[in-house]
């Protein structure tokens, strides 16, 4: 009976520390954070109302809000698709017995550890429209010379750029892992029977690589909706709100204007768009299944 | 036919990764380079990669125009006792889901993998309220102390999927021997698992070196800032001094990239355990 309760003891001491994190950490600050966006509430003037569903509907009338999702919307969809597939083009490059192999995956992983401040101090430059190195080999070439940071239609592009340099050896590294576990017989089989290279990627590597492709799609589109760094360095949201991003717009109104209450339903319908979007695309990632 | 089209895909192969490669290095180059040109010399055309001459001045200046000393002290106090946090805290947390059986553990680990997808911004505003009312805004406690409740969920998940793979015959033998669970994990588990913890320890390290939103939103203080949060007010404050703030640049990622050389294989280890067994 002791032994037991000194083992329910241990037990306890093991899991504590989650049990604290999820309760602390978690599910206070998430029902805390969903009280507080039925509030209107200045933390600085302390003045604090009930005000029901107003910061939902206030959304519809938030000019910044629809600006911000769909820009958010376009970052997303450029920098999953575009990085991903740089992604699984270097790995794909890598996983084909290349000499060097542990050289090349040094030099795509190596970005990775830079600071978000470091990077963007370092694109700023090479971005730079009278000095950058960019502008100066477009003007080389004969080519004009691009706003990259300061025309409204680039700003999101460039930054895109920025983020695959800076990331793309990540997913790279999964897809390089995935890659290499597929066993070298099934290739070699399918080569017998006449498959040429279009061929094998298609009916062999791709649906093989399913479980991984959902992985890392589905992490990279969480991340994609969480984006604030890149622009709040760069190029600050501007030009005229081309890179202002949703969680820019969370950050604006709660830190930067104090309204909590609104801050707060913002974070809950991104949790409300991540969800329905992982929940999507893991139905369709998943869909068909394939066995060997 | 065949030998023909092997030598093609690999010239292919060849070119796409020495592309690659060539684009990755470019900015880093050219970081490099900028960071050893005279504050004139940056602007200068046509562009010459290596500076003519070699301004080892910068570098100085990246010491004496901001406190980089004292940044990077702030950030190494940061990050150390962070990564403490989370080799305790979710070392303790993985064993009992790995090893440990009590009611409601499946299901608990369920909810630990679902808080792993949980955007941070959801709970950035209440926990911001939180930590003002416990009066620590303008301190290290946001940033360091949620590492000690295992702030992040992931490192239980990487932990546990390790513990499993230790060969149960390991630790019965120890219970045969009458060890009881705090020498197990002790003795046993924690030597075996050292490359998770490796590769915890890493992930850690990076994301705290790196952190950006979570200092500045709770630091207020030129004098606490982070290197990272430090350099951009400087780069805010001197736009122009390009060859400072890329000598600055090159001080600030060297640490990361000592670490980077000498853990790449836990990098790597880490990343392919999470993506094949997530």
């Amino acid at each position: 009976m002791t032994g037991r309760t000194k083992n329910g003891l241990v037990n306890a001491l093991f899991i504590a520390p989650y049990l604290a994190l999820f309760l602390v950490w978690v599910a206070l600050p998430a029902f805390f954070g969903v009280a507080i966006s039925f509030t209107k509430w200045n933390i600085f003037t302390g003045e604090i109302g009930f005000v029901g569903l107003n910061n939902y509907l206030r959304v519809l009338s938030d000019d910044l809000f629809l600006r911000s999702l769909l820009n958010t919307f376009q970052y997303a969809a450029l920098s999953v698709a575009a990085g991903n597939a740089v992604s699984f083009l270097l790995a794909c490059g890598l996983a084909g017995g290349i000499a060097g192999r542990r050289f090349f995956q040094t030099i795509f992983f190596a970005p990775i550890i830079l600071s978000i401040g470091v990077t963007g101090v370092i694109w700023g430059w090479l971005y730079n429209t009278d000095f950058g190195i960019l502008n100066y080999w477009l003007q080389q070439t004969g080519l004009p010379r691009l706003n990259w940071l300061t025309n409204p239609k680039f700003a999101m592009i460039s930054i895109v750029i920025m983020v695959i340099w800076a990331g793309a050896g990540f997913n790279m590294m999964i897809y390089l892992a995935g890659l290499l576990n597929i066993p070298k017989s099934y290739y070699e089989a399918a080569q017998l029977d006449g498959a040429g290279a279009m061929s094998r990627m298609i009916h062999i590597t791709l649906p093989l690589m399913k479980h991984t492709f959902a992985f890392t799609l589905i992490i990279s589109t969480i991340g994609a909706f969480q984006v604030f760094d890149q622009p709040y360095i760069l190029t600050g949201g501007g030009p005229d709100y081309a890179t202002y991003t949703y969680v820019y717009h969370i950050y604006s109104n709660g830190f930067r204007y104090f309204r909590m209450g609104y801050a707060s339903a913002l974070s809950c319908l991104l949790a409300a768009v991540i969800a329905l979007f992982s929940f999507i695309q893991y139905k369709m990632l998943t869909r068909r299944r394939v066995d060997y | 036919m065949l030998i023909k089209g092997k030598t093609l895909k690999n010239v292919n192969q060849q070119t796409v990764i020495w592309a690659g490669a060539l684009l990755m290095l470019i900015p880093l180059l050219w970081m490099i380079s900028s960071s050893l040109k005279t504050p004139q010399g940056v602007f200068e055309t046509p562009i010459r990669w290596i500076p003519k001459p070699v301004y080892w001045e910068n570098y100085t200046k990246a010491f004496q125009a901001m406190p980089t000393l004292l940044y990077t002290r702030n950030t190494i106090i940061i990050t150390a006792c962070s990564i403490i946090g989370y080799l305790v805290s979710g070392s303790l947390v993985a064993y009992s889901f790995a090893r440990l059986r009590w009611p409601g553990r499946d299901s608990l680990f369920y909810v630990l993998v679902g808080t792993m997808m949980l955007p941070p911004q959801v709970t950035i505003v209440p926990l911001f309220v939180i930590f003002r009312n416990l009066h620590w805004i303008n301190t290290y406690y946001p940033l360091v102390v949620p590492a000690y409740l295992t702030g992040w969920p992931f490192f239980i998940f990487l932990m546990r999927q390790y513990f499993l793979t230790i060969p149960l015959d390991l630790t019965d033998a120890a219970r045969v021997d009458g060890a009881g669970h705090l020498r197990i994990y002790w003795s046993v588990i924690l030597p075996l698992a050292q490359p998770a913890l490796a590769t915890v320890a890493i992930f850690a390290f990076l994301l705290h070196w790196n952190d950006f939103f979570g200092p500045l939103i709770y630091l207020a203080e030129d004098s606490k800032f982070t290197l990272a949060l430090g350099l951009m007010s400087y780069a805010g404050r001197h736009q122009s001094e390009w060859s400072v703030l890329m000598a600055a640049s090159v001080v600030m990622l060297l640490p990361p990239l000592m670490v980077f050389f000498f853990c790449q294989r836990y990098f790597v280890e880490g990343i392919a355990l999470t993506g094949t067994k997530g």
